[in-house]
């Protein structure tokens, strides 16, 4: 188990603070301790995904209060942010045509399991202060135009997150977190082949009583190897030579084509 | 099989994409086509990215295209001055065609500008294909040969200035029509992601009047220079050349081209030309009815820049 950090990590995300029982390190707060079960996803020439397991406890002292409820734990990996076009299609003269759209810059991967169904954890609020669960996410939302807007089109929100859900990039696994022991629990988190390359984050978040208690964060890479990453950066760094070797490569493939297979 | 590919990021079935060149690569070494215009369409329903099926697309056409043409080299049915003059409009083209590729791309109509090209040029050379084929294969059939039309027809076309003499091709002629022609062909192939071989083996038959013997091995070679030069245009200002992707339709192409190219010497011309121009035009309806019918879903999602899924 690595040693601990404690609830200092939470990215500024849009001036949002987790609402904290207690402040950072003060006795009597729960703390989560966890560990991924590796440091780094490696894309070779025939991956087909692969799960990340997260393994992890709760720590409490003495003066801990006692909760009823009992804990619910979250464990999320979150992708690099980037850039996307949401488009809709409207008839134009007979034909459709993309029309509107809206630009989100958000996680390319957002996968969550958590102990229960998300919404029976915690309040909506807490969820959102949080950012537990896809109903939770901020989207900051830009208009044509290059407006941004906080408060985004909530037909184009649901559009977006139901074709990342469907491309299985955006993903929520309800009883993905199964208790070990009392304090102990184990996370499995499926990362399917698709997967955008990049820095991840792995954040875990407490929740008791319908507060969120603790939060930790981690990180993991997705990464090419090999082949794949020559392939990948000789394209993007020598581009030139590249199209070179490409236009090569075909003219070769051609003539040897033509020259195993001469019939005449 | 899983593959996954390098610069699409995106795996895919390694046979699967295999099968589709093969299949594509037997219709175009049957017809003297390219493909693309089959390839590029099944590739993105596949999942990558238009972007990238494009730009790989005219990897493997400039492959399927150099096999090809070179059979008819060994036979010398090739018209090298003409297929010169074809490439220096061509390389033009190409250069226009990679800029507006990355406009649209920009701009999100890219889908919809290639969608609208199938249907008008699809359409549009697949029915008169068809028409004007089986109008010769009835006539044909009826014993009713209608008088050989005049050879040498000097069309507006032929009154142009800067008269060439193509030798080979028995040809004399402006220069102007086949520079346009080059550099047409050049800007849909980079634009689309096709060769161009449905579009500029009509209308040299058609509008140059070149002999059909030469037309198949030139309009071949003219392909894998402007291809070629398209493939580098793609991969040095786009980046979205997946050379896995292209290696693998190219040999499944190849492959394929060998047996489509015996089957095609054993029939007619006309009857060549009947069946492309129906394939041809399936393929315009299906785009047609895309356009037109009420989408199942209204919202698609792209991602700016990189060669990236989606």
């Amino acid at each position: 188990m690595r040693a601990l950090r404690l609830l200092g990590s939470l990215p500024a995300r849009a001036g949002l603070v987790l609402p904290l029982l207690l402040g950072a390190g003060s006795a009597g707060a729960e703390t989560l301790v966890f560990e991924p079960s590796t440091k780094r996803v490696e894309i070779t020439s025939n991956f087909s995904g692969t799960t990340l397991t997260v393994y992890g406890t709760v720590e409490r002292d003495a003066t801990t209060v006692g909760r009823g409820g009992g804990y619910d734990v979250a464990v999320m990996l979150v992708g690099p942010s980037r850039s996307v076009v949401t488009r809709r299609k409207d008839r134009l003269v007979g034909i459709w045509v993309n029309r509107d759209s809206r630009t989100y810059v958000a996680p390319s991967f957002y996968a969550v399991a958590t102990t229960k169904p998300i919404a029976e954890m915690a309040p909506v609020s807490t969820l959102k202060a949080a950012q537990v669960g896809l109903d939770a996410l901020i989207l900051p939302e830009t208009v044509p135009g290059g407006v941004e807007v906080l408060a985004g089109t909530v037909a184009f929100r649901d559009a977006y997150l139901r074709l990342q859900r469907r491309d299985g990039l955006y993903r929520e696994y309800p009883g993905g977190v199964r208790r070990l022991g009392q304090n102990l629990w184990a996370a499995t988190l499926p990362i399917p082949a698709e997967v955008p390359v990049g820095r991840y984050k792995v954040r875990t978040v407490l929740f008791g009583d319908g507060s969120a208690l603790a939060e930790q964060v981690s990180e993991i890479e997705v990464v090419k190897t090999g082949f794949e990453q020559q392939v990948a950066d000789l394209a993007a760094h020598w581009s030139a030579t590249y199209g070179l070797l490409s236009v090569f490569i075909a003219l070769f493939t051609g003539w040897l084509g033509g020259v195993l297979f001469r019939r005449d | 099989m899983q593959l996954y590919l390098p610069i699409a990021e995106w795996p895919v079935n390694m046979f699967m994409i295999f099968g589709v060149g093969g299949a594509v690569g037997f219709i175009s070494g049957m017809f003297g086509v390219g493909g693309g215009f089959l390839l590029t369409p099944l590739l993105v329903f596949s999942g990558i990215s238009p972007a990238v099926a494009v730009a790989s697309v005219s990897a493997q056409v400039v492959a399927s295209s150099a096999s090809g043409a070179l059979s008819y080299w060994r036979r010398k049915l090739i018209d090298w001055k003409l297929a010169a003059y074809l490439l220096v409009g061509g390389m033009l083209g190409s250069g226009i065609g990679v800029e507006v590729f990355a406009l649209l791309r920009k701009v999100g109509q890219l889908d919809l500008v290639i969608g609208l090209c199938y249907v008008v040029f699809l359409g549009f050379v697949g029915g008169f294909m068809t028409w004007e084929s089986i109008g010769t294969i009835l006539a044909n059939r009826s014993q009713n040969v209608p008088p050989p039309k005049k050879l040498r027809q000097h069309g507006v076309l032929h009154g142009l200035p800067f008269q060439v003499r193509f030798p080979r091709s028995h040809l004399v002629i402006s220069a102007i029509p086949v520079l346009a022609l080059g550099l047409g062909i050049g800007f849909l192939g980079t634009l689309l992601g096709i060769g161009g071989g449905f579009l500029i083996v009509p209308a040299m038959i058609y509008l140059l009047k070149v002999p059909a013997a030469i037309v198949v091995g030139t309009s071949l070679v003219q392909m894998v220079a402007t291809m070629s030069f398209a493939t580098f245009l793609q991969a040095a200002s786009n980046h979205t050349v997946d050379i896995v992707l292209a290696f693998l339709l190219m040999v499944g192409g190849v492959i394929g081209a060998q047996f489509g190219a015996q089957i095609g010497q054993r029939l007619k011309g006309e009857q060549l030309r009947a069946l492309l121009g129906l394939l041809i035009l399936a393929v315009g309806i299906r785009f047609a009815v895309e356009l037109v019918v009420t989408p199942a879903d209204r919202f698609s999602l792209s991602v700016p820049v990189g060669g990236g899924a989606k």
